[in-house]
């Protein structure tokens, strides 16, 4: 792994920096617990051409323009905001925060981070999810030692994967799909990449080959998915925080079964719609308030 | 408590079972393993005679998790007669469980 700085203890980290993740914030703050906010992009809400539906716009706003107004907000009341790509999040009591630079020690999470829209097509990896597939590198790295695996997936997150699995798999290859790897090179090691298109898996009972688009076929014992970012749900099933289709179970209050640890927005399953994500992530602001308070008395 | 399974006596204690046995593979460092033994120690505690509840370290079994093609943990597996009759991939509620169990 590439070294990382540990910064000095936050009380609370809020990764994701839409409608959920800045509500949070705004709330946390003003309950008097500055968060630090750790978020990559707009997400689905970035993407959404109007917003037609919201309470209070009687002209539509854009997703992007919302997205970007809740940024200054927040910005305007100091809370910091830092645009690094989340990784992986552990817990020992407190919780370890890695991006690609660095890793941060906090008492208190919420995970805003979103979720995934655009998930890979391929019908098959549902077929051999738990027979060849898996979505968690370090749980499942172990039953691949000496054999040949791959990552999907063509950024950061994916390489993170990659080096999970690095020191006990045989070979790793990324697959990027037809994209463009957007990690460098210089920091693959003995890693290799394949950018051509998947075009289906293969295999009887477990996965054993993927065919790409010009019908070669790529024999592998294992294929670890990491698209896009390590969005929410990634990162809470690394955690072991109960899931149910692909949507963290949270409890009325946002808290999960990690004490500190809250969920908001789109990674909690429901309607995937702002005023839903506003309303969770100022629940999920006002108990890690409540929790600190208690932890740090 | 939980039961622990081991080559020793898993064909005893889980093939040869008269009642189900629900056998949740697991590992030390696993962190989601961590999160689903209180939900395996409740499952036990609330058996009463009519299933088994155990556990396989797969770091001290290895050969009964490549036996049953275990390649996620936690991975929870029902035994009915010494078959198995249901599997259940991660960290999952309690209920999940008990549904494998109906």
């Amino acid at each position: 792994m590439k070294s990382s700085t540990e910064n000095t203890l936050q009380k609370l980290i809020i990764a994701g920096a839409g409608p959920a993740g800045i509500s949070a914030a705004l709330y946390a703050v003003r309950a008097g617990i500055t968060p630090l906010i750790l978020y990559k992009d707009g997400g689905a809400l970035e993407k959404a051409v109007k917003i037609e539906n919201y309470y209070g716009f009687s002209h539509p706003i854009s997703g992007k323009q919302l997205y970007e107004n809740g940024l200054l907000q927040i910005q305007a009341l100091s809370v910091p905001t830092l645009q690094e790509e989340l990784l992986s999040i552990e817990y020992d009591g407190d919780y370890l925060i890695h991006t690609a630079l660095h890793t941060f020690r906090a008492k208190s999470v919420i995970l805003a981070t979103g979720t995934k829209r655009n998930t890979l097509s391929l019908k098959e990896l549902k077929k051999y999810e738990g027979n060849g597939i898996s979505y968690c590198a370090v749980c499942d790295g172990f039953f691949y030692r000496q054999k040949e695996v791959a990552v999907l997936g063509n950024g950061p997150y994916a390489l993170h994967e990659a080096r999970v699995l690095e020191p006990l798999a045989k070979k790793v290859t990324i697959l990027t799909n037809g994209s463009e790897p957007a990690f460098a090179a210089e920091e693959l090691g003995s890693i290799r990449v394949e950018e051509k298109k998947i075009l289906s898996a293969r295999g009887d009972t477990s996965l054993s080959h993927l065919e790409f688009e010009d019908h070669t076929l790529f024999p592998l014992d294992g294929l670890f998915v990491a698209l896009g970012t390590a969005d929410s749900t990634d990162i809470a099933r690394k955690l072991g925080l109960f899931m149910e289709d692909n949507h963290i179970l949270i409890e009325k209050d946002t808290s999960t079964a990690l004490p500190g640890l809250f969920a908001a927005g789109d990674c909690t399953g429901g309607l995937l719609q702002i005023s839903k994500a506003v309303y969770e992530g100022a629940l999920a602001g006002t108990k890690a308030v409540d929790y600190l308070r208690k932890e740090l008395q | 408590m939980a039961m622990e399974f081991t080559t020793a006596n898993f064909e005893q204690e889980v093939l040869n079972s008269e009642v189900p046995v629900l056998v949740d593979f697991w590992a030390t460092w696993c962190m989601p393993c961590k999160m689903l033994a209180p939900v395996i120690e409740e499952l036990a505690e609330e058996a009463n005679g009519a299933y088994k509840v155990g556990k396989v370290d797969v770091d001290a079994s290895p050969s009964i998790a490549a036996q049953f093609g275990i390649m996620n943990i936690p991975t929870v597996l029902l035994f009915k007669n010494g078959q198995v009759a249901g599997k259940s991939v991660g960290a999952v509620p309690k209920e999940k469980l008990q549904d494998l169990l109906r």
